[in-house]
């Protein structure tokens, strides 16, 4: 068998890099909204609302317990309709779509927010109760002491968690091929189907993958060790 | 009129009664020692005072006003009753200065630069003033609980509650601690201290109360709980610490 490295590179290199822009972009946005939406989960999972409680409980086991590829053809192809559907019984035509990559967005911000609300839950419940009471005593208000003393210190211990999420959701941007997102995956099927260069093809895109990744975990051990030895030095 | 009474106070966790008919009133100046073994209920007992145990039963009086009533104004009535904790509960993410200014800044709109000079001031009473810059974590307990104090008295507190403060320490770093106390006393703040710091209790004192399974066993001058007790239980427990 012989192996074309030499054209691979040249033809599937510049676009892969340009696959690395689109994977960037969607993972910086998709875990800023996890980061958000899994912040408001753990918050709302807090409160002493009932019925709140057990709508958010029971969201959180919709997502966790469907797979993240459902989720996007969901939000891609069968949101859209819903929403055609629910404005036609005003009348309105609207005919609206959705873009693959906002799909894939949304779709890493639900699902990561979810997983990652239970990071910071568990978090938040390992703070020192001792943290609230001294807040409490001084004269703040319960909210107030959780979002000055509880949260920031959660926050801060979950830091390492989140770092292995963030990698994992760049490895997951593979998924976004099956709605037709540009990104790695599937730049390189259609260069293999078009040369039959498989081998070399998907060897290329496994690397490009590990250079992304590899470095980001080693990121995330040092901040895990940074924050572990803060300010002791 | 009494600063501080406390009227036929009672708490349950469950089915255990942790306090029975607490009667005991504090007049302002005074420093009040509560002594007794182990859960015997002090603790819980200063814990309801400003409110993070809520009474089962029976009111609490401070300034004639009923703060078991107060509902969600109960930030009011706390900011002028500061507290020191066992194991100090300083706020890890935040500078020793920090930790001192913070609340008067946030909860009093103190301007940033007196609460500053004032937050220094303090520091430098209770001992602590080159470790402003210092982080919690990086201090021995004993400098911990010093500033503790002093973010307690940053409020301005008409009274202090003082919840086993030296029982974390390390035998050496108790004196420190007990120090900047007994200047608290002289300057005539008025104190509830649960402690097992017979010494402090003796020296410092204008009451000692003496409680037992959840009640109030005794309540006198110090003089007349540690020479002539009149209670048996008093007496035993005495014999025991005194003796070691």
């Amino acid at each position: 068998m012989t192996l074309y490295w030499q054209k691979t590179f040249s033809t599937l290199g510049p676009s892969l890099l340009q696959g690395i822009g689109v994977v960037v972009y969607v993972t910086v946005f998709g875990f800023l909204a996890s980061l958000l939406i899994s912040l408001v989960l753990a918050i709302g999972r807090m409160s002493k609302n009932r019925p709140l409680n057990r709508i958010l409980v029971l969201f959180v086991e919709l997502i966790r317990g469907t797979p993240l590829l459902v989720q996007f053809f969901y939000i891609y192809y069968v949101i859209p309709m819903l929403l055609d559907a629910f404005f036609l019984l005003f009348g309105v035509k609207t005919g609206i779509q959705i873009k693959p990559v906002t799909a894939g967005i949304i779709g890493f911000g639900i699902n990561y927010g979810c997983y990652m609300s239970e990071v910071i839950r568990s978090a938040i419940v390992s703070i020192d109760p001792g943290q609230r009471e001294a807040g409490l005593a001084l004269g703040y208000s319960e909210r107030q002491v959780l979002f000055k003393f509880i949260i920031p210190p959660a926050l801060r211990n979950s830091i390492p968690v989140f770092g292995n999420y963030l990698v994992m959701m760049i490895k997951d941007t593979s998924l976004l091929a099956m709605i037709s997102v540009q990104e790695l995956l599937l730049r390189t099927k259609t260069f293999a189907s078009q040369t039959f260069l498989t081998v070399e093809a998907y060897t290329l895109l496994a690397l490009v993958y590990l250079v992304v990744s590899v470095p980001l975990s080693r990121v995330s051990v040092v901040l895990e060790k940074r924050i572990k030895h803060r300010r002791k030095s | 009129m009494a600063m501080l009474q406390i009227k036929n106070l009672s708490k349950s966790f469950g089915d255990l009664q942790v306090l029975r008919d607490i009667n005991i009133e504090v007049e302002k100046g005074q420093v009040v020692v509560i002594i007794g073994p182990s859960g015997s209920g002090k603790s819980t007992m200063l814990r309801c005072l400003n409110l993070l145990e809520t009474p089962s039963g029976g009111q609490i009086l401070y300034q004639g006003d009923d703060i078991t009533a107060l509902g969600k104004k109960v930030t009011g009535y706390r900011k002028r009753v500061g507290m020191v904790f066992q194991r100090f509960n300083l706020f890890q993410l935040h500078t020793v200065l920090e930790n001192v200014m913070m609340a008067p800044v946030q909860l009093n709109k103190m301007d940033k630069a007196a609460a500053r000079e004032k937050a220094l001031d303090l520091l430098g009473k209770v001992g602590m003033r080159d470790k402003a810059e210092a982080y919690p974590d990086t201090l021995s307990g004993g400098q911990q609980q010093r500033v503790a104090i002093a973010r307690a008295l940053a409020m301005d507190p008409e009274m202090l509650l003082f919840d086993e403060p030296t029982s974390a320490l390390d035998p050496e770093l108790v004196g420190d601690v007990l120090e900047v106390m007994k200047k608290l006393a002289r300057e005539g703040m008025t104190m509830i201290v649960v402690t097992h710091e017979m010494g402090f209790a003796r020296e410092v004192a204008d009451r000692v109360i003496f409680m037992d399974e959840g009640y109030v066993v005794e309540d006198g001058s110090p003089d007349v709980i540690f020479t002539k007790p009149k209670n048996e239980r008093t007496k035993a427990f005495l014999s025991r610490v005194l003796n070691k």
